[in-house]
């Protein structure tokens, strides 16, 4: 078997984990009508339809419904079953009715069923790592392109224009922050931003007075900013940064790994259009007058394409380590959040519920394993 | 190559000053209100008393603090604001002060309207009616947390009997209520105006603290940061130290030897195997390990959880060596293993890339074979990318071990970091990265330096991106 399967596997639990594992039953009669709680709940949710009200005063594991058909897991990961409390094993003689309603893979200290939450974790690490490496990746190849295509030399404006670019920057900077010191209630300040944004775009347009033109050193700014990032140890980063976000929920914590990831994507991005940036087909594409962007997006990102997706192989997986690591140690993320990291979190108030280590770990170990092992057959193929 | 090494040194050097920047501000927004956290513990603190009068001891208390100095070099603030706004401290005149500067824009007015209200306080303090002055004194306190002129001025309107005795005091105020409502700030105001503030400023003392090695004191439990990350240290170098150490001994000839020996199923398998390991997190091993070691019954004889303030308190390694690093082996293996399987694979493909080279054939073209052709012409130029490793392992060595630490129980530099990010001693967190971020810089002008004088090619390049 191929390694590989496992992140198809947990890309589809990520997806339908809701269908899988749900205390709604799939299909039930209740006082002689038909319903689908599991594909009708989300429509329930955006308020398009409602249950019955028996619905919303009893949980679904005490109705009295005449007939149903459960999920393949009958728990949601939030649910309690009050009969099995208290960490039961997998082994365990469980309190149950019949072999459907089966803990496989036991309950935690309040009852709530592991394979359920292991479930719900797929979904949080697929959330987690795929969002944060395309905002990594959006940010990687936007800052490391405009480095590695102008360089130090090749982005020349006027001096004068150069000054005004300057001053409008640190402009903008400051009519924002002052934007949110008033609220964006204060009309002047609005008017001003409007001048500012409509004063830069006619500038674009003056002759540039004085024939010097110098060149902006854009690679030399973003290495710095690239280098003071990666001066900082990943989990580091994540942990001086977090304190700052008063209630982070999971965006939070997908902009913060992004804003870690991102450097290691622009790094590359930029050795790339450096090396590709000379190329006879580019010089072509220079002569026929293309514009700086299309050159950027429709010659050289294709052909710096190959590479980058070996990066976002291992970007995922450090970012799914990440947020593992988060949850484990019970920084970051809301206290109700279940995912592997917070569920291996529990076995260290209680060490001898081996299940809530066991499996949780497994599933990040073979996360991380079969991206890893995509990442080298990328890198074996392109090289 | 000189020109080289100091272009660098001076960027790594900058991007450490925007690091320190960066981490100052962190430092001062995460914070929460520091003269609240430092008074907590002593009797005469500001404790909640009314606004008016709070104001005052918190000034003074934020002042022992240097709080009242500017936070940087220069600012970039509306016109709207006098150049010593800084100066207030209590959080929530800053607010309200604000608020009221930026809904009229009249400064000197809106100072008055302050100083009238403070007037008014105090009389109604001293005044022996006690019923009206309790009135009073709550009627302030919604005053003066408001920023509302409409809502304050039918505050102030009240019966006549506690109208009375301060009929004077609420005619000025009504009177400044008035003229306060009439201003509004005008468009130009609101344009930025830059105030410099030169050297005299909490980052300047602040920067000048950490680089003569002053941390500061921590907010839990007022110790100095220094101290306690000095206690901290040597736990987290023996176990990283021990970890990196192992791992590179048994990588190098480990590697090379997968190098050497000829291709087939078996090696493949122990490819994969290694790959496995690297993606095996360590903290899954440590809780499994945990588990084994504190499930009664089983448990590992030379490891005992609780085992460290022993070795802290009984000198460690120079009395007991060999339980010590007994004591150790548990952490230093979960850190251990999937270093040395990611640095085995690095060495084999970078000794195998060398072997393909065209020189590796001349030399063998030219008959050198064997144990020479592999000590004097591979291994050096495998060894050179590892070269790049050392600007890892340096911050490596305090910060590898973060979670293995949280898991062990180890009092080390890791769990030292999580247990006061835990009760927000926000002085530790914030030097550790500022100091870490230090070690990184190093390693990376450590590297750089001994690239450049072991590789010709990387010299010589560097001399020609000079002339370019």
């Amino acid at each position: 078997m191929k390694i590989k399967y496992f992140f198809y596997v947990m890309l589809f639990l990520a997806v339908f984990g809701d269908w899988i594992a749900n205390e709604k039953p799939f299909y039930c009669k209740f006082q002689g009508k038909n319903y689908y709680p599991v594909i009708e709940s989300p429509l329930v949710k955006l308020g398009w339809k409602e249950w019955p009200a028996a619905f919303q005063n009893a949980t679904w594991l005490e109705l009295d419904l005449e007939k149903k058909v459960n999920t393949l897991v009958p728990y949601s990961p939030e649910t309690i079953d009050r009969n099995n409390l208290g960490l039961k094993s997998p082994f365990d003689k469980q309190n149950i009715n019949s072999l459907w309603e089966r803990h496989w893979m036991g309950t935690d200290r309040i009852g709530r069923d592991v394979l359920s939450g292991w479930i719900r974790g797929c979904r949080m690490a697929v959330s987690v790592g795929f969002l944060s490496v395309l905002i990594a990746g959006i940010m990687g190849i936007f800052w490391g392109g405009i480095a590695g295509y102008f360089g130090n030399e090749r982005f020349k404006l006027s001096l004068f224009k150069a000054g005004v670019l300057l001053i409008w920057i640190i402009g903008m900077f400051f009519w924002i922050s002052l934007g949110f010191e008033t609220n964006w209630n204060s009309r002047s300040v609005f008017y001003w931003q409007i001048i500012w944004v409509i004063g830069g775009v006619c500038t674009l347009f003056l002759p540039s007075w004085g024939s010097h033109r110098i060149a902006i050193p854009v690679d030399g700014v973003i290495s710095l900013v690239i280098q003071a990032i990666d001066a900082i140890p990943a989990l580091f980063f994540l942990l001086a940064l977090l304190p700052l976000i008063k209630n982070p929920g999971l965006f939070d914590v997908v902009i913060l790994i992004a804003i870690i990831r991102w450097t290691n994507i622009a790094r590359l991005v930029r050795a790339e259009f450096l090396s590709i940036r000379d190329l006879e087909y580019i010089q072509a594409a220079k002569l026929l007058k293309l514009n700086h962007f299309n050159i950027c997006w429709k010659h050289i990102l294709p052909n710096a394409m190959g590479s980058l997706w070996i990066t976002f192989a291992y970007s995922f997986a450090g970012a799914i380590l990440l947020e593992a690591y988060l949850g484990y140690l019970g920084i970051g993320m809301p206290s109700g959040t279940i995912s592997w990291g917070s569920q291996m979190q529990q076995v260290r108030e209680n060490p001898s519920a081996w299940w809530l280590a066991v499996f949780p770990g497994a599933a990040i170990f073979l996360s991380l394993f079969s991206l890893q092992k995509m990442g080298e057959k990328l890198e074996a193929k392109s090289f | 190559m000189l020109t080289y090494l100091i272009k660098r040194i001076s960027t790594l050097i900058l991007s450490l000053w925007i690091i320190s920047i960066c981490l100052f501000y962190l430092q001062k927004n995460v914070a929460g209100d520091i003269v609240m956290l430092q008074s907590k513990g002593r009797s005469n603190g500001p404790f909640y008393v009314h606004p008016l009068a709070a104001e005052k001891v918190y000034s003074v208390e934020a002042i022992r603090l240097n709080l009242h100095k500017p936070l940087f070099y220069f600012s970039l603030k509306s016109a709207l604001f006098p150049d010593t706004f800084y100066r207030i401290q209590y959080p929530e005149a800053i607010k309200i002060k604000k608020d009221l500067l930026l809904q009229t824009g009249n400064w000197p007015l809106v100072q008055s309207y302050f100083q009238a209200l403070t007037k008014f306080y105090e009389i109604v303090v001293k005044s022996e009616n006690s019923s009206l002055s309790i009135f009073w004194r709550e009627r302030l306190e919604e005053i003066a947390l408001s920023s509302d002129l409409v809502a304050i001025k039918s505050k102030l309107r009240v019966s006549k009997e506690m109208n009375e005795p301060f009929e004077v005091e609420i005619k000025e105020m009504n009177g400044i209520l008035f003229q306060l409502s009439k201003c509004s700030p005008s468009f130009l105001s609101w344009f930025p105006r830059l105030h410099i503030y030169g050297l005299d400023n909490q980052y300047h003392k602040w920067f000048v603290k950490i680089i003569s090695g002053d941390f500061g004191t921590s907010s839990r439990d007022g110790r100095l940061v220094k101290d306690k990350i000095q206690e901290a240290i040597p736990w987290t170098l023996w176990v990283n130290g021990l970890a990196i150490g192992i791992a590179y001994l048994f990588s190098f000839p480990m590697g090379i030897f997968m190098a050497l020996i000829p291709k087939s199923a078996w090696t493949k398998w122990v490819n994969h195997f290694l790959l496995a390991l690297y993606a095996l997190p360590s903290f899954w091993i440590a809780s499994l390990l945990l588990f084994q070691a504190t499930s009664p019954g089983a448990g590992f004889p030379f490891f005992s959880i609780s085992g460290w303030t022993f070795y802290q308190q009984n000198g460690g390694f120079i009395n007991q060596p060999i339980s010590f690093l007994l004591q150790l082996s548990l952490p230093v293996f979960c850190m251990t293993y999937g270093l040395a399987a990611y640095l085995t694979g690095y060495m084999q493909s970078s000794f195998l890339k060398v072997l393909k080279e065209p020189y590796i054939m001349y030399a063998r073209t030219k008959g050198i074979s064997g144990f020479r052709l592999y000590v004097r012409h591979v291994l050096p130029n495998a060894l050179l990318p590892q070269i790049v490793f050392i600007a890892g392992v340096i911050p490596a060595l305090v910060t590898g071990s973060v979670v293995i630490e949280v898991i062990f129980n180890i009092p080390g530099m890791g769990r030292l970091l999580i247990d006061s990010m835990l009760s927000q001693d926000w002085a530790t967190v914030y030097s550790f990265v500022l100091l870490v971020s230090c070690l990184t810089a190093l390693g990376l002008i450590l590297s750089d330096i001994l690239l450049v004088l072991s590789d010709p090619r990387i010299r010589f390049s560097a001399t020609k991106n000079e002339a370019s």
